[in-house]
């Protein structure tokens, strides 16, 4: 069933020549605050300043970081390791959401004034990427997990084609999760906001259920499974000492305390919500438009993720830094290039720890 | 695959049937919250407002303007005097075609 929304408006006048015959006991005017209707403008202002300045900063810093992680990346295609080629899909999955960001500041400041069309687009590939996103670090992190712990190259030792083709998997995967935008979205007028909205045409029936999951599925699945990984490599690197593998540990708490971080203010917000929606904690308009608040603010830290990926995984690796040197002296002063590295490939265990934090 | 491997294919396919809910897929609240008024003084209503269940919510409301500035008030849908609003709306509508 679609729902339409509609507004209909009487005057007096109207109501008063039908109603003056019925009379009614009224039970307002005892108190004058009882029943007003919430107003929303105070999130909706905080919405129209606050998010299209967060919005802009963040498709620039992403977009560059992202952009010099896949230019680094792809200019040495010919020796990418497993983490690496990942690396490169998150760097792709990074910058294709924080493309769709323009388009989310407009509609923040302004309303949704690009059509359906792009709605539905720009939807899909916002959740696209927000999925590709979080499946490619949970890649990441088994990948290591298998690589450290087990010490089993699933990937390395195997032909190339393992990799893209569990990219390739992640990948229909996203777009599988996003047949629901292209078929839901639509931009349609909201007559409680009296504005355009690129919005879910879904009935609200269960979409507080579907919350709850998103929390569980979308947030502490990943977080659980890329924690399991990453304490056991930890368990590993603890027992095995050196420098080496001391700055390696440092960069795999970083990348787990950061998706934490970035994420846990969002769903936190998102489970008092749903609280509220299911009356378990008092509903009232304050509230509500904290919570809107809250939620603007918290999913903005979540997709500053996006450009953190970059600088944790890329920017912390002295391979990478390396490799961003070459790039940038062949491309500043071509008769100045340096010798290429010599490849560490030979040794089992040091690539395993060299990749794990080149990659890292 | 061992173990791990299916439980992150399992993460993946149990997180496949979640509708995003971004604030900006979000489009505004109900603006009514509790049950509302069972009706209000008629000869002070300047306005009356009667919005349809749209995606952003599920339910219809009837939301009051009074004369003299005192304000707004949301008006129980299911009372006496809404669905009566409620009707002389549907019978406008149906009068214009």
């Amino acid at each position: 069933m679609v729902l339409v929304s509609e507004c209909q408006v009487l005057d007096d006048s109207e109501i008063a020549a039908f109603l003056e015959n019925s009379s009614f006991p009224y039970d307002y005017g005892k108190n004058e605050s009882d029943s007003p209707p919430c107003p929303q403008d105070f999130s909706l202002n905080f919405d129209r300043t606050f998010s299209p300045v967060l919005y802009s900063l963040l498709f620039v810093l992403g977009l560059l970081g992202n952009g010099v992680v896949a230019a680094v990346l792809l200019s040495q295609r010919a020796a990418l390791s497993s983490t690496d080629t990942f690396l490169l899909h998150l760097a792709m999955a990074d910058a294709l959401l924080v493309l769709t960001l323009p388009l989310w500041a407009v509609n923040a400041a302004v309303q949704w004034v690009f059509g359906s069309g792009l709605c539905k687009v720009a939807g899909a590939l916002f959740n696209i990427n927000f999925y590709a996103g979080s499946l490619l670090l949970a890649c990441i992190s088994f990948d290591r997990y298998l690589s450290i712990v087990h010490a089993t190259q699933l990937y390395r030792r195997g032909p190339q084609t393992r990799v893209a083709l569990t990219c390739v998997v992640v990948w229909g995967l996203c777009l599988l999760f996003a047949l629901p935008d292209f078929i839901f979205l639509s931009a349609q007028r909201d007559n409680r906001l009296s504005a355009t909205v690129c919005q879910h045409n879904f009935p609200q029936f269960g979409r507080t259920a579907l919350r709850l999951l998103q929390l569980v599925a979308g947030f502490l699945l990943p977080l659980l499974v890329m924690t399991y990984c990453y304490a056991r490599i930890l368990a590993v690197l603890l027992i095995s000492k050196g420098r080496r593998r001391l700055r390696a540990m440092r960069v795999v708490v970083a990348v787990v305390v950061a998706f934490a971080l970035c994420w846990t203010p969002y769903h936190l917000v998102t489970m008092v919500d749903i609280l509220m929606d299911l009356e378990a904690l008092a509903p009232n308009c304050s509230r509500q438009s904290q919570i809107d608040v809250a939620k603007s603010v918290t999913s903005g830290l979540g997709y500053m993720h996006c450009c953190l990926n970059p600088l944790l995984y890329a920017f912390v690796g002295i391979k990478f830094r390396e490799r961003l040197w070459t790039l940038l002296t062949r491309l500043g002063c071509p008769g100045l290039q340096q010798q290429p590295s010599s490849s560490r490939r030979d040794s089992s265990w040091s690539e395993t720890t060299e990749a794990s934090y080149s990659g890292l | 695959m061992n173990l791990k491997g299916k439980a992150i294919i399992f993460a993946v396919i149990f997180s496949a049937t979640v509708i995003q809910g971004f604030p900006m897929f979000k489009g505004g609240r109900c603006l009514c919250i509790g049950p509302g008024l069972k009706a209000v003084k008629v000869a002070d209503i300047e306005k009356a407002s009667i919005i349809y269940p749209s995606n952003s919510c599920d339910k219809i409301e009837v939301i009051i303007t009074l004369k003299a500035h005192k304000g707004q008030r949301c008006l129980n849908p299911r009372s006496k005097q809404a669905s009566l609003i409620i009707k002389l709306v549907e019978r406008k509508n149906s009068s214009k075609h």
